[in-house]
C-alpha cells in the first residue's frame, strides 16, 4: 500500500472534532484568564473560581437545580420502569396505542410547546384546584419528570426488550411469586439501564431552560435560569469557571459510567 | 393480588401521569387557543361562560389562528424556522455522515471511544455549550481577536448576532443527534456486504453508493428528523446568538407568553407547530421504527 | 402422575395445541416428537402453566391444576435457552427455588451440594452462568429443576444447543440421572434419535394434535401413518393395490412396474384398495443375483454411495425411476445391477 500523508477519514474526523471540542477549550482556558476578557490572555489566575465560590445566588440556584433533578430522575425511573414493563408485556389492554403515543411525543415537541402547555394546565389547575398555589420547584419538577420519563422509558425498554423471557418464566416454573421474580430477576437486570436513565434525567433536568423557565416562579430560579440571564447582560470569565466545573463533574461521572458499561458489556461477550 | 389488581398498578402510574402531565395540557393549550387575551390572572378569557340567564356559552372562535396565519410577521417565522431547521439539518448531514462513516470504520475500541466523545458535550450543559459559541464569536471575541492579530481583518467583524452564528450554534448542539442514529445503521451493517460487492466486481465507491448509502437511509431519515424538529422550535440559540430582529417559532412563542402576555395566541402557535410539524414528523418516525423491528 | 383432558390453545385463530388427550404414568421417560410449529412446546408450556389453556384439564396426581399459576405447580422445567439466571452464581441458580420454598438455609445448602454432585458441577459452584460451557449450562438448568423435587420434570429440547458429540454422551447422562432420581421426565424434541433412544414412550404431533402414542419400537416399526413413518427414520416407499389377503400377509400389485410385494398383515383388508408400503433402509438386503423366492425382491442400479463410518448409505435406482435408500455393511460400487430383497414382516403395510 502506499503510504500517504492525508486521508479523508482522517481529516473528516479532525475537522468535526476540533469543531466539538475546540469551543470547549477555549471556554475552560479562559475561565483562568487574570483579566475580563474572554479572548485575550492576561495571565494565569483562579480569581474567577474564587469569584464564583461566593456568589450565593448562583449557588444557590445550583442547589436547587440539582435537588429538583435528583427528584425528577428518581421519578422518571420508577415510572419509566412501570412503563417499559407494560409496553413491553401487556400487549392488550385499553389505551396500548394512546398510551405508546403519548411515550414518544414528549421526544418530539418542542420545549417551547411542553414549557406552554405545562403553564398552562398549572395555570388553570390553580384556578380550578387552588393547587399549585404558585409556580416553583414542585412545577419544575413536575414539568422536568415528564420530560425525563419519556427518555428513561427509552433507555430501559432497551434493555427489558434483550432479557430473555424464559428467565421470568423459569423463575416462575421454579416458584417465584411475581412480586419476588420482579424483584430477584427482572430488577437486578435492568439495573444498569435504570442507573443509565436515572443519570440521563438527572443531565436533561439540570440542564434544562426552556420548560424550566415557563413553569417557574419567583425565588425558583434554577442554575439555567440565573446562567442564562447572567449570560443575556454579557459574558463574563467567572461563567466560564461554572462552565468549566461543571464540565468536569460531567466528564468525569461521564467517562466513569462509559468505562464500566464498556467492562461490562466486555465480559458478558466475552467468549468461552 | 390477583392479576388484574397487579396489571393496574403497573399500568396505571405511568398512564396516569402522561395523560394528566402531558395530554390534558395539550387539550388545554387547544382550548385556550380559541380563547381571547384578558389583562387579569389568568390573561385570557374563559371559552364557557355563563351569560346573564345562567345558560352555558360558547365562547371560543378561531381569531387567534387567523390573525396568525394572515399577519406575515407570524408567517415569516414560521417559514424561517422551518428553511433554517431545514438547512441545520443538510448541514448536519454533511459533516454527520461522513464522520459517523468514518467513525463506524475504526477498529472495535477506537470506535466506542469516538463515539462516546460525540456524545461527551451533549452531556455537559446545553447553555454552556452556547455560551462558549458567544466568547468565540462576539466582536472582542477570540475569532476577531485572531484575525486581527494575524492581519485578515483590519476590524473587527460582526459574526455574532447573525444567521451565521445561529446556524454554527444550531450544528454545533444537534450533530450528535444526526451520528448517534446512523451510527446505529452503520454498525448493523454487514461488512461482509462490501466485501461480496468488491467480490462481484464493484468499485468501493460504487459499493458505497449502491450498498451502504441505500442501506443507511433509516438512520439517515431518523437523525434527520432528531435534528429537524427541535431545530424548529429552537429558542436559546436564536436568543443568544441571532440578532434582535431575528424571529424563530420558539422566540415568537417565548415573546408573546413573557412580553406580550398574549397567552392565547401563543397556545395558537404552538398548536399549528404540533399540527403541521411535530405531529406528521412523529408519524414518519414511528413507521421507521416500526419497520426496523420487523426487519430485525 | 399427569392427566390431559381434551387441551386446546389457540393463538389468533391457529390452534397451536388442539384437544390433546393422554397420561404420563410415574417414572416414565415420556417424548413430545414433532416438527417445528407442531405444538409440543405450547403444550410443554400448559403443563408448566406458563400459558393458559383455552380449554380441557390438566390433572396432576389427581389434583386439578387447570388454573393454577407456574409458581404453585409441583413441575418444573429445563428450558431450551436453559434461562440460568445470570447474575447469578451456579450455587444461587440452583438455591432460588428452595429459596421461594422458604426452605430452610441449612436444608438449601445441603439439597444444592447434594445435586451439584449429582450433575458432576460441584466445584463450579461459585461461577457465573457465562464463565460455563455450553454442557455445564445444561447442567445446571437440569439441577436448578430437580432440587425442587418436582413430581414431573419437564424438558424443552434439553439437548439441541449442544454440539453433536456432546449430544450423544449427554443423553446417556440424562437417562441415568432419570434413573437415579426416579423423576418422571416430560420431554419435547424435533430430534427423532433422541425421543427414540432416551423415551419409555413417545407421542408423536402434527398440527397440534397426537397423531401416534406408543414405545420407540412401536412407532418405528409399526407406524400408523405415512406422516409418522416419514418423521421418525427414513423410509422408501412403493405405491399399489391389494390383490390377495390370506394368512396375515397380503399381497400388494405395484403401479410403478415393481411387480408383487407381499408384506405381512394381520388387520383385516379388502382386496381392489389402493395402499402404500413402507420398507425402512436397515431393512434391506442387496444382492448380486435374485434370492429364494419367499422373499420379495425389486432389481435396480446402485445410483450412489455415501460412506457413513459405522455403515454405507446407497441410494439404488429401480426401473420404475424411483430411488431407494439401503443401509448396509458391505461395499457396493456405483452402476452395480443388483436386486434389493426385505422379508414379508420388514414391511409396513399403511392406507393413509
Amino acid at each position: 500500500m502506499i503510504r500517504r500523508g492525508f486521508s479523508f477519514p482522517l481529516t473528516v474526523l479532525a475537522f468535526g472534532y476540533s469543531f466539538l471540542y475546540v469551543p470547549i477549550g477555549v471556554l475552560v482556558i479562559f475561565s483562568f484568564n487574570e483579566t475580563r476578557s474572554i479572548a485575550v490572555w492576561g495571565g494565569f489566575s483562579f480569581k474567577w473560581y474564587a469569584a464564583l465560590a461566593e456568589n450565593t445566588p448562583l449557588l444557590g440556584a445550583a442547589w436547587l437545580s440539582l435537588q429538583i433533578a435528583a427528584i425528577s430522575a428518581t421519578a422518571a425511573v420508577v415510572l419509566g420502569t412501570l412503563a417499559a414493563c407494560t409496553i413491553e408485556r401487556y400487549r392488550r389492554f385499553p389505551g396500548r396505542s394512546l398510551f405508546s403515543a403519548l411515550l414518544l411525543a414528549p421526544l418530539v415537541m418542542p420545549e417551547v410547546i411542553t414549557g406552554l402547555s405545562l403553564l398552562l394546565l398549572f395555570v388553570w389547575l390553580e384556578s380550578w384546584l387552588g393547587w399549585p398555589d404558585g409556580r416553583g420547584a414542585t412545577t419544575i419538577a413536575i414539568a422536568h419528570t415528564t420530560l425525563t420519563l419519556a427518555y428513561a422509558t427509552v433507555v430501559i425498554r432497551a434493555r427489558l426488550v434483550q432479557l430473555d423471557p424464559d428467565l421470568r418464566s423459569a423463575a416462575a416454573d421454579l416458584g417465584g411469586r411475581p412480586f419476588a421474580v420482579f424483584r430477584s430477576i427482572t430488577l437486578p437486570l435492568l439495573a444498569p439501564a435504570i442507573g443509565a436513565a436515572w443519570l440521563l434525567g438527572f443531565t436533561l433536568s439540570l440542564d434544562d431552560l426552556v420548560i424550566a423557565s415557563f413553569v417557574s416562579g419567583p425565588g425558583s430560579t434554577t442554575l439555567p435560569i440565573a446562567i442564562f440571564s447572567s449570560v443575556r447582560l454579557g459574558v463574563s470569565p467567572q461563567i466560564n469557571a461554572l462552565a468549566t466545573v461543571f464540565l468536569v463533574v460531567v466528564g468525569l461521572a461521564t467517562t466513569t459510567a462509559g468505562i464500566f458499561i464498556y467492562r461490562s458489556v466486555r465480559r458478558r461477550n466475552a467468549p468461552h | 393480588m390477583n392479576d388484574r389488581v397487579r396489571r393496574t398498578l403497573v399500568v396505571v402510574p405511568p398512564l396516569a401521569w402522561l395523560l394528566v402531565f402531558f395530554a390534558v395540557p395539550l387539550a388545554i393549550m387547544f382550548a385556550i387557543s380559541l380563547a381571547d387575551p384578558a389583562s387579569g390572572v389568568p390573561p385570557y378569557t374563559p371559552i364557557v361562560r355563563r351569560d346573564v340567564a345562567g345558560t352555558l356559552a360558547w365562547m371560543g372562535d378561531l381569531e387567534n389562528y387567523a390573525s396568525v396565519l394572515s399577519d406575515s410577521y407570524y408567517a415569516r417565522g414560521y417559514l424561517d424556522s422551518i428553511q433554517i431547521a431545514a438547512i441545520v439539518t443538510l448541514l448536519c448531514l454533511t459533516l454527520g455522515f461522513p464522520m459517523t462513516y468514518a467513525i463506524a470504520r475504526t477498529k472495535a475500541a477506537t470506535k466506542l471511544v469516538l463515539l462516546f466523545l460525540v456524545m461527551l458535550p451533549f452531556w455537559t450543559s446545553f447553555l454552556i455549550r452556547v455560551y462558549a459559541w458567544i466568547g468565540i464569536l462576539n466582536t472582542n471575541g477570540y475569532l476577531n481577536t485572531i484575525f486581527l492579530a494575524w492581519g485578515i481583518v483590519d476590524e473587527p467583524i460582526p459574526l455574532l448576532y447573525s444567521e451565521f452564528a445561529v446556524y454554527i450554534g444550531l450544528v454545533y448542539a444537534y450533530l450528535p443527534f444526526m451520528v448517534l442514529p446512523i451510527f446505529a445503521v452503520l454498525e448493523r451493517q454487514d461488512p461482509a456486504l462490501l466485501e461480496a460487492a468488491a467480490d462481484l466486481g464493484a468499485h468501493p465507491w460504487n459499493a458505497f453508493v449502491r450498498v451502504t448509502l441505500p442501506l443507511s437511509l433509516p438512520g439517515v431519515l431518523a437523525g434527520s428528523i432528531l435534528v429537524f424538529v427541535p431545530a424548529v422550535g429552537e429558542f436559546v440559540i436564536p436568543e443568544l446568538l441571532g440578532g434582535s430582529d431575528f424571529v424563530m417559532i420558539g422566540r415568537l412563542l417565548w415573546t408573546e407568553v413573557f412580553a406580550n402576555r398574549d397567552w392565547p395566541i401563543a397556545a395558537a402557535i404552538a398548536i399549528l407547530v404540533v399540527a403541521f410539524v411535530v405531529a406528521p414528523l412523529a408519524l414518519i418516525e414511528r413507521s421507521i421504527a416500526r419497520r426496523q423491528i420487523v426487519r430485525t | 402422575m399427569i392427566r390431559l383432558e381434551t387441551l386446546a390453545k389457540s393463538y389468533g385463530g391457529v390452534h397451536a395445541v388442539d384437544g390433546v388427550s393422554l397420561q404420563v404414568e410415574p417414572g416414565e421417560f415420556f417424548s413430545l416428537l414433532g416438527g417445528s410449529g407442531c405444538g409440543k412446546t405450547t403444550l410443554l408450556r400448559l403443563i408448566a402453566g406458563l400459558e393458559k389453556a383455552d380449554s380441557g384439564r390438566i390433572v396432576i396426581d389427581g389434583i386439578d391444576m387447570t388454573d393454577a399459576p407456574a409458581y404453585e405447580r409441583p413441575v418444573n422445567t429445563v428450558f431450551q435457552s436453559y434461562a440460568l439466571f445470570p447474575h447469578m452464581t451456579v450455587a444461587r441458580n440452583v438455591a432460588f427455588g428452595l429459596h421461594q420454598e422458604r426452605v430452610e438455609r441449612r436444608e438449601i445448602d445441603r439439597r444444592v451440594d447434594e445435586i451439584l454432585h449429582l450433575v458432576h458441577l460441584e466445584d463450579f459452584s461459585q461461577r457465573k452462568p457465562h464463565e460455563l460451557s455450553g454442557g455445564q449450562k445444561q447442567r445446571v438448568a437440569l439441577a436448578r429443576a430437580l432440587v425442587k423435587r418436582p413430581k414431573i420434570l419437564l424438558l424443552d429440547e434439553p439437548l439441541a444447543a449442544l454440539d453433536r458429540k456432546l449430544r450423544e454422551k449427554t443423553r446417556f447422562e440424562l437417562k441415568t440421572i432419570q434413573r437415579n432420581v426416579g423423576t418422571t421426565f416430560v420431554m419435547v424434541t424435533h430430534d427423532q434419535d433422541e425421543a427414540l433412544s432416551l423415551s419409555s414412550r413417545i407421542a408423536v404431533m402434527d398440527a397440534g394434535r397426537i397423531v401416534q402414542l406408543g414405545s420407540p419400537r412401536d412407532i418405528y416399526y409399526r407406524p400408523s401413518s405415512v406422516f409418522v413413518a416419514d418423521f421418525v427414520g427414513n423410509a422408501n416407499w412403493i405405491e399399489g393395490t391389494v390383490v390377495a389377503a390370506r394368512d396375515g400377509t397380503v399381497a400388494v400389485k405395484s403401479s410403478d412396474g415393481n411387480g408383487n410385494i407381499v408384506v405381512a398383515c394381520t388387520d383385516p383388508i379388502a382386496t381392489g384398495g389402493t395402499v402404500r408400503i413402507m420398507v425402512r433402509p436397515e431393512r434391506i438386503t442387496l444382492a448380486p443375483i435374485r434370492p429364494a423366492a419367499d422373499e420379495n425382491a425389486i432389481h435396480g442400479t446402485i445410483a450412489n454411495v455415501a460412506f457413513l463410518g459405522d455403515s454405507s448409505l446407497i441410494e439404488v435406482r429401480l426401473a420404475s425411476g424411483q430411488s431407494f435408500a439401503v443401509r448396509t455393511l458391505d461395499r457396493w460400487s456405483v452402476a452395480t445391477e443388483v436386486w434389493l430383497t426385505w422379508r414379508p414382516n420388514a414391511g409396513v403395510l399403511l392406507n393413509r
